[in-house]
C-alpha cells in the first residue's frame, strides 16, 4: 500500500514524520502548482471550494506516481470540508481511478470502524507506538510553523535581500533526504540557527500585519501566492494567526482528549460573532480583534470563492474596522486569480498602511499641524 | 450578518435555534422568542402548538402534490381557489403557446422532480415563476416536500458517510427514491449561485443519477444576475429534449415531426 495525502503548506512535513515513524509507504504529491489546480478545476464541481480543487489535482499527480491510498481528516460540520473525503472518493472513482480514500475520522459507526481504519493504514494498534508518533509528529508541526515564523520576522529586516528565501527553499529540498521525526527535527533546528545568523538590520521598525481567514488559502503558499514572502519583501512583517500546529492541537488532540481550547479568539469575537458557525469564521474575526488590540498596522482577510463561513465573517468585518479603526484587505483566490493583480492590490494595501503611519507619527510631532 | 452591515436597525430578534441538538429545543426557541412579546407561559405554548399544527397541516397539504404556497395561503384567509392567476404578460403567452400545440406532444403530461433550497423552490421571485412555467409547459412538478424528511432520510443510509446538513439529507435521499421509482421524466436541481451546500449536494446527486440512470438531468442556477430570457430557453430545451426523448421510446413520432413542433415552440 502507498499511501498519500493533500498538500497544505508544511503540513506535509508533520505527515511525513508520523508516516516514517510508523513505517508507512508513501508518496508525497508534487508541491501544489498550476498543473494541479488544473485538473482539480477539470474534474471537481464549478462551484466548489478551491482546496477541493487542489486536493484532486494533489491526488491525481500521486496516484500517476503510484499511490493507491489516499489520507484524509473529516469531520463534521456545516462547513463544506466535513463531506471533502467523500467528494473525492466519488470525484475519483467516476474517473476511474483505483484509489481509495480513507477518511481519520471518527465515523458514525464509532471507534470500531475507526481503529479498523488506522489498522489499515499502519498495520498495528499498538497505541503506545501510535501516540508517541503522534505526538512527534506534532512536534514537528509546531517547530515547522516556528520556523516559518521566524522566517516572517527576519525576511522584511535582513541586509542582504533574499537570504531567508534561499536558506527556506534548501530547507524545503532537504526535507526530501531526511527521514523520521528525530532527522526532521534536526534538520529544522539546523535551519533556525541559519535563520538565527542573518545578518538584520536591527533599527528597522516594519509595519506589522495579521493573517487571518480560511485555513488552507492562508497557509498554503502556492494558493495565496506567497503572501508572507511578498509581504515580507515590501518591509512588512506578517503574523499567520491559524497555523497546521494549530490545528492539529486545537481541532484535533484536544477534542479527542476533551481539553478545554484555547478560546481567546472566541472572547474577542464575541461582540461581533456569539456563535461558532462552522470553519475558521469566528477565529478569523477574533484574530482580527486581538491583532487590533495588539496595536498591528493592518489585516489581511484571505479566503477561496464561494468559502460558506468566510463571506459571513467578511460582512462583519466593517463592524470590526469602525471600532478598532483598523485597515482591512480582502482577498478571495480561485483558480482565475492572476498574481499581477494580487501583487497590485497588496502593494497599495501596503501603501496605505505606510502612509497612516507617517501620518499618525507627524501628530504626534505637532499637535497644532492644522489642515 | 444583518446586525454588522446594516446600520440604523431596529432592534433584531436572533433566538439561536439549537435544533441540531435535540429537536425538542424548538420550543426553547420559541419559549424565548415568545417572551419578548408576553410574559405568559401558557399563553406562549398555546400559540407554539398552534403554529405547530399549522406546520403539521401544511406539511401534509404538501405531501398530497400541492406546491404553491401562495394558493395555500390563501387557503388561510379563507378565499375560494381558482386555479392559477395567470396575470403576467408572459405566462398568458406561454399558455397560448401550449394550447396551440397540437401535434401530441404537449399532450403527454411529463413528471419533473425539482430539487432545491425550499426558499429557492417555493419562492415564485426568486425562481422567476419556475413552478408556473413548468405547469403551463404541461409538466407536473414533484419536490422532495411530498415525502417526510424521515422516509428520506431512511434512503441516505447507504451512503457511505451521513451527511451533516439536513436538506442535503432530503435531497440526497430524495434522489435515491427517484431512482428506486424509475417513474420520473426528468430532474431539475435548482442551484443557488455560490451555495456551497449545493455545489456538492448537486454533484453527488449528479453522479448518482448519471451513474445509475438515463434520467435526464439539468442544472438551473439562479443569481441575482440570472436573466429570465435564459431561464426560459433552458427550460423549455429541457423540456423539448425529455419530449422528444419519450415519444422516441414510444415510436409514436418521428424527427421530422418534432422538428416541426420545435418550430412552433415559442
Ligand atoms: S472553510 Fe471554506 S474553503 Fe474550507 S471547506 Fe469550508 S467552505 Fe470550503
Amino acid at each position: 500500500m502507498k499511501v498519500t495525502f493533500p498538500h497544505m503548506g508544511n503540513t506535509y512535513i508533520c505527515v511525513k514524520a508520523l508516516l516514517d515513524d510508523l513505517n508507512v509507504d508513501y508518496i508525497i504529491p508534487p508541491y501544489n502548482n498550476k498543473k494541479a489546480l488544473e485538473i482539480g478545476t477539470r474534474h471537481a464541481p464549478e462551484l466548489a471550494c478551491l482546496p477541493l480543487k487542489i486536493n484532486i489535482g494533489n491526488f491525481m499527480e500521486a496516484y500517476e506516481k503510484g499511490a493507491d491510498t489516499i489520507l484524509m481528516a473529516g469531520g463534521r460540520g456545516p462547513c463544506r470540508f466535513g463531506y471533502y473525503g467523500e467528494m473525492h472518493n466519488e470525484i475519483l472513482r467516476d474517473l476511474g481511478l483505483d484509489i481509495e480514500v480513507i477518511n481519520l475520522e471518527v465515523p458514525n459507526s464509532g471507534y470500531r470502524e475507526f481503529l479498523k481504519r488506522v489498522r489499515r493504514i499502519t498495520g498495528t494498534v499498538n497505541i503506545y507506538k501510535i501516540s508517541k508518533a503522534i505526538l512527534n509528529a506534532t512536534r514537528v508541526s509546531v517547530e515547522a510553523d516556528n520556523l516559518e515564523k521566524l522566517c516572517c520576522r527576519v525576511r522584511p529586516r535582513e541586509i542582504k535581500k533574499g537570504e531567508v528565501d534561499r536558506i527556506f527553499k534548501d530547507f524545503m529540498n532537504g526535507i526530501g533526504r531526511v527521514k523520521g521525526s528525530k532527522q526532521i527535527l534536526k534538520h529544522i533546528g539546523d535551519t533556525r540557527r541559519k535563520l538565527l545568523n542573518v545578518r538584520i538590520d536591527e533599527k528597522y521598525e516594519p509595519l506589522r500585519v495579521g493573517i487571518v481567514g480560511e485555513i488552507f488559502t492562508s497557509i498554503d503558499w502556492y494558493a495565496n501566492f506567497n503572501l508572507e514572502k511578498k509581504l515580507g519583501e515590501m518591509g512588512v512583517e506578517a503574523d499567520r494567526a491559524i497555523t497546521t500546529s494549530g490545528f492539529i492541537i486545537e481541532h484535533m488532540i484536544k477534542n479527542v482528549l476533551h481539553i478545554p481550547k484555547d478560546l481567546r479568539y472566541a472572547k474577542a469575537a464575541e461582540p461581533f460573532l456569539r456563535t461558532a458557525i462552522g470553519g475558521h469564521a469566528q477565529e478569523t474575526i477574533g484574530n482580527m480583534v486581538l491583532y487590533a488590540e495588539n496595536g498591528y498596522d493592518g489585516v489581511i482577510q484571505i479566503y477561496p470563492l464561494t468559502c460558506m463561513p468566510e463571506i459571513v465573517a467578511e460582512s462583519i468585518i466593517p463592524a470590526v474596522q469602525k471600532k478598532y479603526n483598523i485597515p482591512v484587505l480582502t482577498l478571495i483566490i480561485d483558480e482565475m486569480t492572476g498574481e499581477s493583480g494580487y501583487q497590485t492590490r497588496l502593494e497599495a494595501f501596503v501603501d496605505l498602511l505606510n502612509r497612516r503611519k507617517e501620518l499618525s507619527k507627524a501628530e504626534k510631532r505637532w499637535a497644532f499641524s492644522g489642515n | 450578518m444583518i446586525r454588522n452591515t446594516v446600520s440604523g436597525l431596529p432592534e433584531i430578534i436572533d433566538t439561536e435555534v439549537k435544533m441540531y441538538k435535540d429537536e425538542r429545543n424548538s420550543f426553547y426557541s420559541a419559549y424565548e422568542t415568545g417572551k419578548i412579546f408576553c410574559s405568559s407561559k401558557s399563553k406562549i405554548s398555546c400559540a407554539y402548538k398552534n403554529a405547530l399544527s399549522e406546520y403539521r397541516k401544511f406539511r401534509s397539504w404538501q405531501k398530497n402534490g400541492n406546491l404553491d404556497v401562495e394558493l395555500y395561503q390563501t387557503g388561510i384567509a379563507g378565499e375560494k381557489f381558482q386555479g392559477f392567476s395567470t396575470t403576467g404578460e408572459q405566462d398568458k403567452k406561454l399558455k397560448k403557446n401550449s394550447e396551440k400545440q397540437d401535434c401530441g406532444l404537449m399532450g403527454q403530461n411529463l413528471r419533473i422532480a425539482l430539487i432545491g433550497h425550499v426558499y429557492n423552490v417555493y419562492d415564485s421571485f426568486v425562481n422567476m415563476d419556475l413552478l408556473k412555467k413548468l405547469k403551463n409547459m404541461g409538466v407536473q412538478v414533484e419536490t422532495p416536500e411530498m415525502y417526510s424528511r424521515g422516509e428520506l432520510a431512511k434512503n441516505t443510509r447507504v451512503l457511505r458517510k451521513r451527511l451533516f446538513w439536513n436538506f442535503g439529507t432530503t435531497a440526497m435521499g430524495y434522489t435515491l427514491e427517484l431512482l428506486r421509482r424509475r417513474d420520473i421524466d426528468g430532474i431539475i436541481y435548482l442551484m443557488a449561485f455560490g451555495c456551497g451546500i449545493d455545489s456538492f449536494i448537486c454533484d453527488l446527486a449528479e453522479r448518482k443519477i448519471r451513474n445509475n440512470s438515463n434520467i435526464p438531468f439539468i442544472v438551473l442556477t439562479i443569481d441575482e444576475h440570472t436573466g429570465e430570457a435564459g431561464l426560459n430557453t433552458r427550460l423549455e430545451a429541457f423540456v423539448d429534449m425529455i419530449r422528444y426523448k419519450k415519444a422516441k421510446g414510444d415510436g409514436k413520432i418521428s424527427i421530422a415531426s418534432y422538428a416541426g413542433a420545435i418550430q412552433n415552440y415559442p
